[in-house]
């Protein structure tokens, strides 16, 4: 370690110790954070200039409008939920449970099924899901709230059949908040997906597929007829 | 055991003319325009995904790359500043991290996000086109890198030690797959690696010291 240098961190060289160790001193020592900053540069510079072009599939751009519409919803939701928690109020219905909480309310549209996920006795929370799948709405309760680890946020994601997976967004966690994704966000047979929970870093983007770990995977059960 | 690095054919103009662009777009999509970050994205993401594809060598990780640094650029897009790098630089250099990245077996912790916070703290080593760069950093050995510098850095050095760096530059290679493609030790391939780095810095050095 005591022969790294900030270049072998930029062309990747290191080893994993190493690499890490690097990193740790780029978060506080300011004159590797200049030399290798500027390192960078150089030899973006320099390999770009060397590289060919090639044109990446269309659907790609598709995908990356996806995931910043989700993102975007989710912080708008998230941010935005009072009439949300009236309708869900007048909804009372009684409601499937999962991973033994009961949920206590439900979001005010028919047809649609649900999801009760939760993550662990350990305090962290726990979501109510409802998939309305005629007009491809999703929408989400936070029905029990705590701690996620340090430096993680939860994440929804739809897992499809054929084994791809949809980011739907940052889950809120405090009680009473709600999501709602948009119809936009659906390719494909909803009913035909599983909802899964990753524990992403929490400054990290999200991508096209879990970074964290997934602590919950769950399916979709038919909901009863509400009263 | 050289490896060929060709010079690259020209830009064609209307690259050149959408590079000149890409200030201006990084500003509205630091701003929320989706437009400017479509436009952004038809410029740029044919050599952003033949970089990723360079480093990762396997169309499904290149994508995921590609997909990685919009993302980052989307919401990090208002980080770039024009008097460190050009904005063809400024998202290479996120590419090339993230790209390198999802090329090791370990996981980094500096994220894309990461990196365009990372790169405000570099001083503009490739703008050689600022009316003012002479004045911008006289304490900064590699300031004002003009483009060619580098390539005749890596050329003046030692047949072994170039080979070797130029798998690391031009390939990403790690100092195992560089040792295992030259057929020779580890060790070796270290101490040629960090001996041509730092002949690579003191040359990149003397050639834009101020006379």
């Amino acid at each position: 370690m005591n022969q790294t240098t900030p270049q072998e961190y930029v062309l990747g060289l290191l080893d994993q110790d190493d690499d890490a160790a690097f990193e740790h001193l780029l978060k506080s020592q300011t004159i590797y954070q200049k030399e290798t900053a500027e390192w960078s540069l150089i030899v973006a510079q320099a390999i770009s200039s060397k590289t060919d072009a090639r044109t990446p599939p269309g659907w790609l751009w598709t995908r990356i409008e996806r995931q910043i519409t989700a993102q975007a919803q989710a912080i708008e939701a998230a941010s935005q939920f009072g009439w949300r928690m009236v309708a869900a109020f007048l909804a009372m219905v009684g409601l499937v449970v999962a991973i033994s909480i009961t949920v206590p309310k439900t979001l005010p549209f028919s047809g649609h099924h649900e999801a009760v996920l939760a993550l662990s006795e350990t305090g962290a929370p726990a979501w109510q899901v409802q998939g309305n799948f005629k007009d491809n709405e999703l929408n989400i309760l936070v029905t029990r709230s705590g701690q996620v680890a340090a430096g993680r946020t939860p994440v929804l994601w739809l897992a499809t059949q054929g084994g791809q997976t949809i980011a739907v967004g940052r889950l809120p966690t405090q009680v009473g908040q709600t999501l709602r994704v948009s119809p936009a966000l659906w390719q494909g047979d909803m009913q035909a997906t599983k909802l899964a929970i990753s524990l992403e870093p929490a400054q990290a983007s999200i991508g096209n597929k879990p970074q964290g770990p997934v602590v919950l995977i769950e399916s979709w059960h038919s909901l009863p007829a509400a009263s | 055991m050289s490896v060929q690095s060709p010079e690259p054919p020209p830009l064609p103009q209307s690259i050149l003319e959408a590079d000149a662009r890409l200030p201006d777009w990084l500003a509205a999509c630091a701003a929320g325009d989706r437009a400017a970050f479509n436009r952004l994205y038809q410029a740029t993401s044919g050599r952003l995904y033949g970089l990723c594809l360079r480093i990762l060598r396997e169309e499904g990780r290149a994508q995921e790359c590609l997909q990685d640094v919009f993302l980052a650029v989307w919401q990090q897009a208002g980080r770039f500043d024009p008097a460190r790098a050009s904005a063809m630089t400024w998202l290479a250099a996120i590419t090339h991290h993230r790209a390198i990245s999802l090329s090791r077996r370990f996981t980094r912790e500096l994220t894309a996000d990461d990196w365009t916070l990372f790169l405000t703290h570099a001083e503009c080593p490739d703008r050689t086109d600022l009316p003012d760069a002479a004045q911008h950093a006289p304490d900064h050995d590699w300031h004002l890198l003009d483009r060619g510098r580098l390539q005749e850095c890596l050329d003046a050095l030692r047949a072994e030690p170039r080979a070797a760096v130029q798998y690391a530059f031009w390939q990403g290679d790690t100092y195992q797959e560089i040792a295992d493609k030259l057929a020779t030790s580890l060790n070796t391939v270290k101490s040629w690696v960090r001996r041509a780095l730092v002949e690579l810095k003191s040359c990149i050095g003397r050639g834009v010291m101020p006379s």
